[in-house]
């Protein structure tokens, strides 16, 4: 089915800007508190009882086992450990936050972390299949979030890709279909740049530099291509198809520029670049920011290839060093967004494909998991949101004493999306996508926006 | 009686039996009941709501079935125990938990009301036969299940094509538009029928042939349905809808294996033979799912066995039920335009599709589970096969021996497990045993036959168990929860009388199949002619192609659709006499530019009364093929194993047919022209246009060496331009076109290198060095600038003779001579006084990343000397070019100076954006100096404007 025939469900009023161009900027169903968003996704699972769901009871009872079992994750775990980060409350809503994040801690005023989320599976795949693309089941084949926002809104500047998603050193688990846009236009598929392949800002997007022409060059050459396009009586000016293509072959031109200074982060200055710390992760956070400052519509920044958060082994070990490496570039993000007045819309979304058990891994298992670590648990974890219409200072739901199962306000990540999508302007049971006979949507058949997250 | 009824019929008795209720006759006192006591209720507080295909939680109280369906998420309705329905529970006036009180909206129900409806539960929901609360028509009433019903031949006049349109364009008051000239004609269809544009030769033949355009045309269509380059186009299309690709399913990294599969292309040559030898498509889809249940492995026709592929090339899901429904789905959606897999865990809500049907399709997918690999060339007896058959032999052999036990014992547990890798990964040890070691065994000798051309062709099939499993409806999807038992049948709504066909034969598949292509199954044939119809003209007359259900698109010219497809059946299922019918036509013929656009625009803006050609852009595969065959690059060669689309050394100049397709990883840059998602089966691709198109056409290295090796070729000629167009446009350029081409390649000419001067951009490249105490610059200007744009001391470069070595400065290069005397130099004269910095970026290449001693670069003010000292070091990948900033008088100079070090190996670098930055903003790029092209390059540029151009791109 062609683009241009697709029943946008509610949007159809308004029909596309340029009927062929699918990042053509459209309206939400209703007045938005975000416009755009960044998913900084901790593959892995981050441990929510090791980092912001403080958990007193885990000291008090280290070592002992739970009378009535542990709940069923992947594999069987041990007894319950506590954790070896150091918990203190921070900010006016004496939010409790470890000592794994110092610096994201400065903003938890400003922060609203929802403690209850549950997923459906405790594996890496379908976890990390339902957090993106709403179904867990890997062999369907489902649009991930990014790809429907974009669907949705379009792209504010069309001279970069309407969904970046930056993963540096090697792909997360699922690899590239965690951002692919299935029967949504290949348009809305998250473009993948992994900031350390590149040798310059110019090679991050496939074919953005021109190795062999200059842009002077290039400009006399695309100015022979209109001509030649007009003398060759094509009825340009009355095929819209024509037209669209021209207009296409410009805006590629631009984007040769626009998009290599999007990822030029020398272009900051040094003060910028202290804040979000020089290093990967600073960088990636940095060009984060550049790209929704652009107007791109959906960023999402991975920790890094495979799974950095998967603490099988030695929490204190792993989690101490990919929260180093994230914690100054997320803070330096929040503040940045906020000095920039752009965090007011636009959402920051902060978590991994589910959380950790709060027992210990039992060593020597199938997974090679070793002393100290913690395994995978679906049954409760924790993400944030910041900006974007997000309630600041505030905390949604929470798990049982030892933070191993939602207990109250359980939300599933169908919810999650929901209100995401909410914050975007859209109802998320309308924004459907008709497809092989029937309508398709981000949360299927299930989803509940919680109305307590909107500010 | 209408089979509908019986149809009717048949569901009711489901429901009845499986609810266990009551649903005899409705008498009078319960039809008053129902009138006075439900109806003005139902209608009141229920209905807005719970009507309809978009009913809440898919919940439909507007009829008797709806009651008994229940929501999505379970049955709201307990016959056998009144008080347990949650329906009841729900309007009554406390709910336990996860009931919700009813309705949502309005009043709630009176205590008066609750009990009416406990009442009308309790007798069996007695709901009067006329009637209906939904405006919602008969599903069985749906065109398309309606047997192919072609008018009369005597009636048609002319073509039959045309005659239909004629009359729909009569009362629309529109008519066709001129017919397009000889030349546009043959293009489009040669273009439609081979995916090729037409040669120089077959212009010239063209526009010397001295019959009439019908004439000449019907011999055309004769001519390049002949070509094997018909076969190519017409099985890619069909593998669109086979969701072809070269690997099977998601394979979880850690197995080490990798996601291809060798031999899918077997299925694609099968396509390709299939089509040029006109196999009737009844039997080519009798072939593809079920050819071995016919044919012997080692007997006659044995290469048809390839034709499975389309059942076996799905995705391979980690649970058999995901692989099973794909295969339903694809078959269904592919062959019939129906999408049967909705009913994998509900009734279909919109088409008259049961769970219970689904299952019975289901069933016979599911007892055709067991692998087969059947070998049908070897290995050809070549030196390239020899050297592949032993390396192959080597990985065999430690695979048989380290694994072949463990293997078999997998077989034996797990049949399925031969083509399901990752379950074979676990069946043999997983991660803490030796399936890891064996992962990377099989990915080993999976990357050999990915890089061989000589290699063996291997069928793969998924036989028929000899013990079939006895299918059952898993309830809710869940294969978990068997209901009740289904036989294997064809659907009622699509089967003669309305009435199921059970397969009774053990060959379930090739029951399958023949229910499939019957003459009287409604959809088959008008599925295939609107996909053909599709593939012509950009849009089907069914505009939904893989959904004629209910909630698919009506066909714009019935009648047509139908004549066409009993046409179809009528001429043995051909597909090249249906292309002979359709190409024939003056619908086809006619002109992309109808005078009267304007005003037809108004009536019928989707041109779906078809009063001219419908432009569109050419496909990916179209796109690739046709520069390639510019270039004169194109090898033409005829199947064959599956290479990289761009970066395999043997695929790069097939055609983009034989490209290889990761379905979970399709290559960006062909997702970016719409190629099809091969997740699932594709009717029609996408149509869109995007920037990541322009910027391959304007700046992949695919491109532009084709476009470098046209300008080669063309510049051996006395008139280049001319070799150019005839090469990418297949034709000469018109006296405009001439002009504005010379324009341009004069203007290139203009801005050509001085190499006595320099060029606008201020910089110059040569060699020299810095030496003395005053830190002088010694410059000798490079002589050449190679067709690669690079500049160097002479033509026969590289030469390594002496000092020089190979001292350069080209795009993303500079490579140091052979000592300091030769170091690489470019030089940026100041136009005026100017102060500023420069900037830029140098790297090294990950291959040369720690070899050598790096090399030195400074910078040379020409008064004030060195101004900056830096160490590149060979460990480096790259490094920012910092310089303070300067100030230069017009005329003045700064260099950058680059010398090898103490050891003048390794020292190529590259670099990029180099640019002498004024504070005002204002810039001289390096690279501009690199790109004051020679005459020749200017050639190169102008081929690739006109690959970039509309009459290349689009198909009019």
């Amino acid at each position: 089915m062609g683009f241009g025939s697709v029943a946008l469900g509610p949007m159809a009023a308004q029909p596309l800007r340029a009927a062929t161009n699918p990042l053509s900027v459209r309206e939400p169903h209703f007045p938005a508190t975000a416009k755009r968003v960044i998913h900084i996704f901790a593959n892995g699972g981050p441990s929510q009882v090791d980092s912001f769901d403080y958990k007193p009871e885990l000291a008090r009872m280290d070592g002992q086992t739970l009378s009535e079992g542990n709940l069923k994750t992947e594999r069987k775990t041990g007894a319950i450990m506590q954790s070896p980060f150091a918990f203190k409350q921070y900010g006016q809503s004496g939010k409790w936050v470890s000592d794994m994040f110092p610096n994201v801690a400065q903003h938890v005023d400003k922060m609203c972390f929802m403690h209850s989320l549950t997923a459906n599976l405790p594996n890496h795949e379908p976890s990390l299949a339902l957090m993106n693309t709403g179904a867990e089941r890997i062999a369907v084949d489902r649009p991930s979030l990014g790809s429907w926002v974009t669907y949705g809104l379009g792209s504010e500047n069309e001279n970069l890709p309407g969904f970046v998603s930056l993963c540096a050193k090697g792909l997360p688990v699922a690899r590239k279909r965690n951002w692919r846009s299935a029967f949504l236009p290949g348009a809305m598929q998250g473009v993948h740049v992994d900031l350390t392949k590149a040798t310059s800002p110019s090679r991050v997007i496939e074919n953005l530099e021109n190795m062999a022409t200059s842009s002077g060059m290039q400009r006399s050459q695309l100015d022979l291509v209109r001509s030649l396009n007009a003398s060759a009586g094509l009825g340009e000016g009355v095929e819209r198809l024509f037209d669209a293509q021209v207009q296409s072959m410009e805006l590629a031109y631009r984007m040769q520029m626009e998009a290599t200074d999007a990822f030029d982060v020398s272009l900051e200055d040094e003060r910028t670049r202290e804040l979000y710390g020089k290093n990967l992760f600073g960088d990636q956070m940095l060009v984060a920011r550049r790209l929704v400052e652009r107007g791109v519509r959906f960023v999402q920044v991975w920790h890094g290839g495979g799974q950095p958060w998967d603490a099988h082994t030695d929490i204190e070990k792993n989690h101490g060093r990919t929260a180093r490496e994230s914690d100054q570039p997320i803070a330096a993000l929040l503040t940045d967004l906020e000095q920039r007045g752009l965090l007011d819309d636009t959402l920051v979304v902060w978590g991994g494909e589910f959380g950790r058990t709060p027992t210990v891994e039992l060593p020597n298992n199938t997974n090679g998991g070793g002393a100290l670590g913690r395994d995978h648990n679906h049954y409760g974890f924790t993400m944030w949101m910041a900006g974007g219409g997000a309630k600041p200072g505030f905390s949604y739901g929470s798990t049982d004493e030892l933070g191993f199962q939602a207990q109250d306000d359980k939300m599933h990540v169908h919810d999650l999306h929901a209100t995401i999508l909410h914050m975007l302007g859209f109802d998320h049971e309308k924004l459907t996508y008709r497809y092989s006979g029937r309508d398709f949507r981000l949360t299927d058949v299930h989803g509940e926006v919680i109305k307590d997250l909107l500010a | 009686m209408r089979p509908v009824f019986l149809y009717i019929f048949f569901i009711f008795c489901l429901c009845v039996v499986a609810s266990g209720g009551r649903a005899g006759e409705v008498t009078a006192e319960q039809a008053t009941f129902f009138e006075s006591k439900i109806r003005p209720v139902l209608a009141g507080s229920c209905l807005d709501c719970h009507s309809g295909h978009g009913a809440t939680v898919g919940l439909r109280l507007d009829s008797r079935g709806g009651w008994l369906a229940g929501s999505d998420q379970r049955k709201v309705i307990d016959l056998e125990n009144t008080g347990a329905s949650v329906l009841l529970q729900a309007i009554s006036d406390h709910q336990p938990d996860g009931v919700p009180s009813m309705p949502k909206k309005g009043e709630k129900l009176s205590a008066a009301q609750v009990a009416d409806f406990t009442r009308w539960v309790e007798m069996g929901l007695p709901w009067p036969a006329h009637v209906t609360l939904s405006d919602e028509k008969d599903p069985l009433d749906h065109w398309s299940f309606q047997p192919v019903q072609s008018p009369e031949h005597s009636e048609i006049i002319g073509n039959p094509v045309d005659y239909f349109l004629n009359r729909a364009r009569i009362e629309a008051a529109v008519s066709l538009a001129p017919p397009a000239d000889r030349l546009t004609l043959a293009q489009r269809t040669k273009l439609t029928l081979t995916g090729l544009p037409l040669t120089a030769e077959e212009r010239r033949a063209i526009g010397g042939d001295f019959r009439s355009d019908e004439m000449l045309h019907a011999s055309l269509v004769e001519q390049f349905l002949s070509e094997d380059s018909y076969g190519e186009q017409w099985a890619r299309h069909w593998m669109d809808v086979a969701r072809y690709a070269d690997s099977l399913g998601y394979i979880p990294d850690i197995t080490k294996l990798t996601h291809f599969w060798p031999h899918a292309w077997s299925y694609r040559d099968w396509l390709i033979d299939s089509f040029n030898s006109d196999i009737p498509i009844d039997q080519s889809f009798i072939y593809q799912l079920a050819a071995h249940e016919f044919i012997d492995e080692d007997g006659e026709g044995r290469e048809h066995l390839a034709a499975s592929g389309f059942v076996s090339l799905g995705r391979i899901a980690r649970q058999a039920p995901d692989t099973i429904d794909e295969r339903v789905d694809a078959t269904f959606r592919g062959m019939m335009g129906l999408t049967v897999a909705c009913a994998r865990c509900h009734d279909h809500k919109f088409d008259p599709i049961s769970t219970e049907e689904y299952y019975s399709l289901y069933g016979v997918f599911r007892n055709s589970m067991i692998p087969q690999h059947v070998t049908l060339e070897g290995i050809p007896d070549t030196a390239d096969g020899k050297r592949y058959e032993t390396a192959l032999m080597e990985i065999e052999k430690a695979i048989e021996e380290e694994h072949g036990e463990a293997i078999r014992k997998a077989i034996e547990k797990d049949p399925e497990a031969e083509f399901n890798r990752g379950r074979m990964f676990n069946l043999i040890g997983g991660t803490s045993g030796p399936g890891i070691e064996w992962g990377k065994k099989v990915a080993k000798r999976e990357r050999l036959q990915l890089a061989s051309e000589d290699r063996e062709k291997v069928a793969m099939i998924w036989r028929s168990t000899a013990k079939p499993v006895k299918q059952r409806v898993f309830i809710r999807g869940v294969s978990a929860r068997p209901g009740d038992p289904v036989e294997a049948a064809f659907p009622a709504v699509v089967s003669p009388r309305r009435e199921p066909i059970v397969f009774k034969q053990p060959t379930k598949r090739l029951e399958l199949a023949k229910a499939i292509t019957s003459p009287e199954n409604p959809l088959t044939a008008r599925v295939f002619v609107n996909r053909v119809w599709m593939w012509h003209f950009g849009e089907g007359l069914v505009r939904s192609v893989s959904d004629f259900g209910l909630t698919g698109e009506k066909p714009d010219h019935p009648e047509l659709l139908d004549f066409l497809a009993q046409w179809f059946m009528d001429s043995g299922w051909s597909t090249k006499a249906l292309h002979r019918l359709i190409l024939s036509s003056e619908t086809w013929r006619q002109s992309a530019q109808n005078p009267k656009v304007g005003a037809y625009a108004e009536v019928d803006g989707d041109n779906r009364l078809l009063w001219r050609f419908q432009p569109r852009r050419k496909t990916f595969e179209q796109i690739r093929d046709r520069i390639l065959l510019a270039s004169g690059s194109l090898d033409d060669r005829v199947g064959g194993p599956s290479r990289d689309f761009f970066t395999s050394r043997n695929g790069l100049y097939r055609r983009t047919v034989y490209g290889l397709v990761d379905r979970q990883e399709v290559p960006l840059i062909a997702s970016n022209f719409d190629f099809a998602n091969p997740a699932e089966t594709t009717g029609k691709r996408q149509a869109t246009t995007v920037p990541m198109q322009g910027l391959f056409l304007m700046n992949s290295q695919f491109v532009q060496k084709q476009a470098e090796q046209i300008a080669r070729v063309a510049r051996r000629s006395d008139d280049p331009i001319n070799r150019i167009y005839e090469a990418v446009l297949g034709r000469l350029p018109s006296a405009q076109e001439e002009t504005l081409v010379a324009e341009f390649i004069e203007n290139k000419r203009k801005r050509q290198i001085d190499l006595a001067g320099q060029s606008e951009s201020g910089w110059r490249f040569g060699w020299g060095e810095i030496h003395g105490e005053e830190s002088n610059l010694s410059f000798t200007q490079f002589a050449v600038q190679s067709e690669g744009r690079r500049f160097q001391p002479e033509s026969n470069f590289p030469i390594t003779e002496d000092d020089r070595g190979h001292v350069c400065f080209g795009p993303g290069l500079i490579h140091p001579g052979g000592s300091d005397a030769h170091s690489a130099i470019a030089k940026w004269r100041a136009p005026r006084e100017v102060r500023g910095q420069v900037k830029g970026e140098i790297l090294r290449a990950k291959a040369s990343l720690g070899k050598g001693d790096g090399v030195q670069l400074r910078w040379h003010h020409s008064e004030e000397g060195v101004v900056g000292t830096f160490h590149f070091p060979a460990n480096q990948e790259k490094m920012k070019l910092a310089l303070p900033r300067v100030s230069l008088k017009a005329g003045e100079e700064l260099a950058l100076v680059v010398a090898p070090g103490n050891n003048p190996v390794h020292d190529s670098i590259g670099w990029s954006n180099i640019r002498f930055q004024a504070e005002n903003g204002e810039e001289w790029h390096l690279l501009d100096a690199l790109n004051s092209l020679p005459p020749m390059s200017a050639y190169a540029s102008l081929a690739q404007a006109l690959i970039n151009s509309n009459e290349f791109l689009f198909l009019k």
